[in-house]
């Protein structure tokens, strides 16, 4: 090879090197600069500058454009032709204008401002849920529960708003169930939320809402869509919305047809009140009649798909009117009908004098029919006064029958009763200063509920009639009708500072419960009456003033709080004539230590007194189920108690050992206790009042993630011991009874494809009655194998064994295998 | 029965400091509840030009690629603003990078404010952050990725602490690395 062949190779490979230096205005070197290079206007390469000194290597032969800038230079330019290797040298001067600010406004998938956590639908719904609860369950945090109770972190999430209009208040289940996910843009997690916004920031809460807003582009005038699916005969599932919204309303109408277990209206009481305790709003959640007689509706705690039979059809309309900027008027109406089936099989033993065993296998049918109705009105009367009044009417017709064999015996209960409900609510809020405000508000509910009640068979004996006459009757009708007003008012001063918070109510509460109930028998022509022990003309009028503090004081790491409620209860039972008046006060007092993220203390004391209401109260026997009478006290009551408590937690779960210890010690100076009557032909069941009752409880949890086996261990045990007293068939009985739980489970992290679960814990119920003890252990343990078998499938084999302890030797223990496999679609990211 | 799947257990502080005349770089990354600071050689990154021009919110961008740490990155850089350093631990760009996302869409940074800071304020800025990190515990980044792998990022002590109703969502890549940096230089070397 000589020279001259060095020179072709030279030509044709035709590579060239740009290299230079980079100074200043005063012939300094400059360092870390851009030296872009571009050919035909887009970029080639680009080097930074070292030590006053740039190289770009491997060029090949062109026209290039060398531009070299900083934040703080002037930009240059130089053109270069290349053939050759070549040296370019760059003067640069000082910048005068620097870039502009500038907040460019970017979509994320999860953003967070102040106390709101944004996360954007689309982003988190990979499975393509049908309905907005299948979408929160995706969200990192919500969690969803069986009754579609929402949570998040843990937190219980007490209102879901669509488009910042609250239409159900606590019983947002009817939304998440119904309403399609794919018009939702943004679930906005809300914490520290008030419903009343101008108590945000007085007072004190834990509450957290979701707000729901919807897609820009549904925001057209009218959308909705349908769902059906169809399984076998008679099972289907047709899901309906429809959305409209317009420039000064929004309409939305939800409807769901299923046979396949879905409890749409799980609590229709739920629609009519808050989820959380808040006094300062009290929409009514727990004011109504009393349930005194029911069929046997019990159902295995199994998921509902397979053990809820039933045919359920809801349709509910809802309008909201922005009538103007500061008035807000919302209507609600649903009507729902569900009919459901029930099948049980129970063996109970009675140990008294005269032992005898029941066998009873039910086969009951319910069938219940509502239509409810609701206007809201929302209205800013000023920047810190805020109006709102909520009406509702429903009306519920509630039939069950019932096919009973009792010892062989066949029996039918027949059910029926129609729950008619007016609620008016009235609330005025005035907020002072930025941090105080005042609250009024006024309450009325009136209920009444009728009911009917016929057991087919005559089952009584000769305890109502004689032998020779009851042996013609042919059934037994007990009629209950129920009736409540309540009327309360309230004024209420919270205010809010740096280390105190102060909540104060004073009010006055009426309440008028009325259970006229008579007990009859016929024989198919004529009534024969029960007597007068059977038959209830009560009226109870309570009176109700209240004085309620709440106070908290932070002092550093230290967080006390104290409740003092001073209450007059006055008493009339009309019918009696007999007053009774009541004064009592309530206290508490907490204490919060939580020095560092490492330990938490909460620990507090107690004393409460509660007035027995009407359902202690009223005089003679109802009649409960078809074998089962039962009746109140003589007289009212004040029952008192004191509670004291200390839970105490180590650790955190990201921690490799936590624990977590809880203590409860309750004392109840009298309680209600009971004095039956029990026998193979029916049980009557009076309530006493007792003194003296305890409980007791422990509960103790530890946590320890073991690395040798790369597995978590955990250990939990509870013991929980109740003393009281109660009378069966004239014998007292002085019980103690007591839960004794413990076990252990472990868990494995394997980077592997394999994965288990063990565990096992036992249940230990003893009682000791008088001088005789009896005690009976169950064990539960299982077994879950993981095993990732592909990338995309999972398996998964979950194996039980139960064990009860109170069945005969070779019928003691049962084993459960349920083997699932999971297949996840490659298209999905996570 | 709910699923669970998770993806990081971190506390959400990132700190990237790049000291060029030292040739080093610092990170923090959290171990369980705690923050460790990490040490490693600087990177520097390679960008090429793709030859596409976009206009990426409101910014006209060339669209460049590279590859980091066993990720292929997709960066849009505006030109006109000269300047040469990322996000986390990108660097060396032509320009101002406006959208980085990896080719698998697993991450994304995107630019959504430019301020202009008196020098005082960055000044103390500076002295803030160098007194938070020397306060923290030190480890090479080398060791640090030697725990990570060991422990799964923490993922498997969590996630053993569960209670029994939740159950690991399908499809989990068990023996690979999940975060931004799935393999290391010195890997290479082996």
């Amino acid at each position: 090879m000589g020279k001259r062949e060095l020179k072709n190779c030279n030509f044709l490979f035709a590579q060239f090197e740009i290299s230079g230096s980079v100074k200043d205005s005063l012939n300094r070197s400059v360092d870390g600069v851009n030296i872009l290079v571009f050919k035909n206007d887009s970029l080639k390469t680009y080097t930074f500058s070292n030590n006053g000194f740039f190289r770009i290597s491997n060029l090949s032969k062109g026209t290039y454009k060398l531009e070299v800038s900083s934040m703080v230079y002037e930009k240059i330019s130089k053109v270069v032709d290349l053939s050759k290797d070549e040296i370019v040298d760059f003067k640069l001067r000082d910048k005068i204008n620097v870039i502009d600010e500038v907040i460019i406004h970017v979509e994320r998938d999860i953003e967070i401002r102040g106390d709101t956590i944004i996360f954007k639908a689309d982003a988190f719904n990979k499975k393509k849920n049908a309905v907005v609860e299948g979408l929160l369950s995706s969200i990192p945090g919500i969690t969803v529960e069986l009754d579609g109770t929402l949570k998040f972190q843990g937190e219980l999430i007490t209102n879901v708003k669509i488009d910042n209009d609250d239409l159900f208040e606590g019983g947002y289940s009817v939304l998440t169930k119904n309403l399609n996910a794919e018009v939702i843009d943004k679930i906005e997690v809300l914490q520290n939320y008030s419903r009343n916004p101008l108590l945000k920031n007085i007072r004190d809460t834990q509450d957290i809402a979701l707000n729901l807003t919807l897609k820009e582009d549904r925001k057209a005038n009218l959308f909705g869509n349908v769902e059906l699916g169809y399984a076998e005969p008679d099972r289907y599932d047709l899901n309906g919305n429809l959305i409209s919204l317009l420039k000064k309303s929004k309409h939305y109408v939800l409807t769901d047809f299923n046979t396949i277990g879905d409890d749409v209206v799980s609590d229709i009481n739920g629609i009519l009140s808050s989820k959380n305790d808040d006094q300062s709003f009290n929409l009514g959640r727990k004011e109504s009649n009393y349930t005194l007689t029911t069929l046997n509706t019990v159902r295995p705690v199994f998921d509902n798909r397979f053990v809820n039979f039933n045919d359920s059809k809801f349709a509910n309309v809802n309008s909201i009117f922005n009538v103007s900027d500061n008035l807000k008027i919302k209507t609600l109406g649903i009507l729902f009908s569900d009919n459901k089936a029930f099948l049980s099989q129970n063996i109970t033993n009675f140990i008294t004098e005269d032992s005898f065993t029941l066998v009873e296998d039910f086969n009951t049918r319910t069938k219940d029919r509502l239509g409810l109705g609701k206007l809201s009105v929302e209205w800013d009367l000023s920047k810190n006064e805020r109006f709102e009044y909520q009406g509702s009417y429903y009306k519920l017709r509630s039939n069950g029958l019932s096919d009973v064999v009792q010892n062989q015996i066949d029996i039918n209960e027949d059910l029926g009763s129609t729950t008619t409900r007016h609620n008016h609510f009235i609330h005025y809020t005035s907020r002072l200063r930025d941090s105080s405000a005042l609250v009024v508000y006024a309450k009325y509910i009136n209920e009444a509920k009728p009911l009917e009640y016929i057991v087919k068979l005559y089952l009584y004996g000769d305890f109502f009639y004689p032998e020779n006459e009851s042996q013609t009757f042919e059934q037994s009708v007990s009629v209950i009708d129920s009736k409540m007003n309540l009327k309360t008012i309230q004024l209420g001063y919270l205010s809010n500072g740096t280390h105190f918070n102060y909540e104060g109510y004073l009010g006055y509460k009426n309440r008028n419960d009325a259970i006229n109930s008579n007990l009859s028998f016929n024989d198919g022509e004529d009534v024969f009456v029960a007597n007068d022990d059977f038959q209830n003309d009560f009226n109870l009028s309570t009176n109700l003033f209240y004085l309620n503090n709440r106070f908290r004081l932070s002092i550093g790491k230290v967080d006390v709080f104290s409740n003092i409620n001073l209450n007059y209860n006055n008493l009339n039972i009309r019918n009696s004539e007999t007053i009774s008046s009541y004064y009592f006060l309530n206290t508490s007092l907490n204490l919060k230590y939580q020095p560092n993220k490492k330990h938490e203390l909460i620990t507090g004391f107690e004393t409460n007194g509660n007035v027995t209401d009407a359902r202690n109260t009223f005089n003679d026997f109802v009649q409960f189920n078809y074998r089962t009478f039962f009746r109140g006290l003589d007289d009212s009551s004040l029952l008192r108690n004191n509670v004291m408590y200390l839970n105490y937690r180590f650790g955190n779960w990201a921690d490799k050992f936590s624990a977590n210890l809880n203590l409860r010690y309750t004392q109840n100076k009298n309680f209600i206790s009971s004095n039956s009557s029990i026998s193979l032909d029916f049980n009557t069941t009076e309530q006493i009042v007792l003194d003296d009752s305890d409980n007791y409880f422990i509960g103790l949890n530890f946590d320890r993630y073991i690395n040798f086996i790369s597995s978590n261990f955990k250990l939990k045990t509870s013991y929980t011991q109740s003393n009281y007293k109660d009378i069966i068939n004239n014998f007292e009985r002085n019980v103690s009874s007591t839960n004794l739980n413990y076990g252990f489970e472990m868990r494995s992290a394997f980077n592997g494809k394999f994965n288990f679960i063990l565990g096992t814990e036992w249940t230990k119920t003893a009682f000791k009655i008088n001088s005789s003890k009896a005690d009976n252990t169950n064990n539960k343990t299982f077994l879950d194998l993981d095993l990732a078998l592909f990338e995309t499938i999972d398996l998964s084999i979950i194996n039980e064994r139960y064990t009860f302890g109170n069945l005969p030797k070779n019928k003691r223990s049962y084993y459960f295998t349920n083997i699932e496999a999971k297949y996840q679609f490659k298209d999905s990211n996570f | 029965m709910p699923n669970i799947n998770i993806i990081s257990a971190g506390n959400g502080i990132e700190n990237n400091v790049s000291l060029l005349k030292e040739n080093n770089h610092i990170d923090t990354y959290s171990v369980g509840n705690e923050v460790i600071r990490t040490d490693e050689v600087l990177q520097k990154l390679q960008w090429i030009s793709t030859g596409a021009e976009q206009l990426v919110n409101r910014r006209e961008c060339i669209k460049m690629v590279s590859k980091f740490r066993g990720r292929d990155y997709v960066a849009y850089v505006d030109l006109s603003v000269p300047v040469n350093f990322g996000p986390w631990k990108f660097n060396s760009f032509p320009g101002l990078p406006v959208l980085i996302y990896d080719t698998e869409n697993k991450l994304k940074w995107t630019l959504i404010k430019i301020t202009n800071d008196s020098k005082t304020d960055v000044l103390e800025f500076i002295e803030q952050q160098n007194a938070y990190l020397n306060s923290l515990k030190n480890l090479s980044l080398r060791e640090y990725v030697k725990l990570y792998d060991e422990t799964e990022d923490g993922h498997s002590i969590i996630l053993s602490k569960m209670s029994r109703d939740f159950q690991k969502a399908p499809g989990q890549k068990k023996k690979k690395r999940g975060g931004l940096e799935l393999k290391f230089e010195w890997e290479r070397e082996n």
